[in-house]
């Protein structure tokens, strides 16, 4: 099985990394954005330089940021209009990267992919 | 449209200035409406979009300022000093509508903007305005910007206000003064411990 063989190499290249997770935010009466409370957890990713053909799917303003891309077994959250959600933010190497684009690889390969920019570049 | 009126009664702060803009835009409309640029997700379709544009530009040199002194505030607060400025803002309005209703001329986002705008010739719009401290100076053209690339209908109003800008700030006494000098042999704190 090919999923297998992702998820094992997953696994076996995993680090762990910290999330944090921005819960439901909304706007207040005048339309200024409230932050949900933030959740932090401990998921398991394999971290990965970004390649080029992956920075290009990024919105163009972010394509000159350092990216990385995470393949994990634990979902992942991108900025999502319909639930009002922010996206995860990733601490990595001292750094703070944001989800920018998720791929839901999990019913044929039991895995996410997540492309991550830097933060205050 | 034009309208010279004395604001100077009613300073307010930027943050009151925003309230009563907002108040006055998603009413009219009917649109929920967002400030620009925080960076957070996107309200659902339609929705209204005011952004600063520029400004406040002060009309110099009319500043004033004024201090009062409390000696019942807080150690470091007793004076307040209040600053009043006249200025100009001027305001983007937007208003985003998705598609089928975006290609509707009573429904797209130009009708929204419209809307808005009639509004400001409203004299109860005015008055509300004007108790708000805030004086209608201008409105530019609409701008109709709709985006066939990605199917959003968009509409723009500018609109230049007059405001007394307001300013507070809490201060206190000298507390203590540093003397030193080789020559007098001083090298000494004074002031209330």
């Amino acid at each position: 099985m090919i999923s297998c063989c992702l998820q094992g190499a997953i696994r076996q290249f995993a680090e762990s990394v910290e999330i944090r997770r921005p819960r439901n935010g909304a706007y207040d009466e005048h339309g200024r954005w409230i932050d949900g409370p933030e959740s932090t957890l401990q998921i398991l990713a394999s971290v990965q330089p970004a390649r080029p053909d992956e920075i290009v799917k990024l919105v163009e303003n972010r394509r000159s940021r350092e990216a990385i891309v995470l393949y994990s077994l634990d979902s992942l959250q991108a900025l999502s209009v319909e639930k009002q959600l922010q996206p995860d933010l990733v601490v990595w190497r001292d750094s703070t990267w944001e989800i920018e684009s998720i791929e839901d690889w999990s019913n044929s390969g039991g895995y996410w992919k997540a492309i991550a920019t830097r933060q205050g570049q | 449209m034009s309208e010279i009126v004395s604001v100077t009664d009613f300073p307010l702060s930027i943050e009151d200035f925003e309230n009563a803009l907002h108040d006055w835009f998603s009413t009219q409309t009917g649109l929920f409406t967002v400030w620009a640029n925080q960076g957070v997700p996107q309200p659902e379709y339609p929705f209204g979009l005011l952004k600063i544009l520029s400004g406040p530009i002060a009309d110099s040199p009319a500043w004033d300022h004024i201090m009062e002194t409390d000696l019942t505030r807080p150690r470091g607060q007793e004076i307040e000093d209040t600053t009043t400025v006249p200025a100009q803002i001027t305001v983007s309005c937007q208003a985003l509508v998705e598609l089928p209703d975006g290609r509707n001329p009573v429904r797209d986002a130009r009708s929204y903007i419209l809307r808005a705008l009639g509004s400001l010739s409203q004299y109860t719009v005015q008055s509300a305005l004007r108790l708000a401290g805030i004086a209608i100076v201008r409105a530019e053209p609409v701008l109709n910007l709709n985006d066939e690339v990605e199917e959003i209908s968009r509409a723009n109003l500018d609109v230049v206000f007059r405001v007394t800008l307001l300013e507070r700030d809490f201060v206190g006494y000298i507390e203590k003064v540093h003397a030193e000098s080789t020559q007098l042999g001083v090298d000494q704190d004074f002031g209330v411990e």
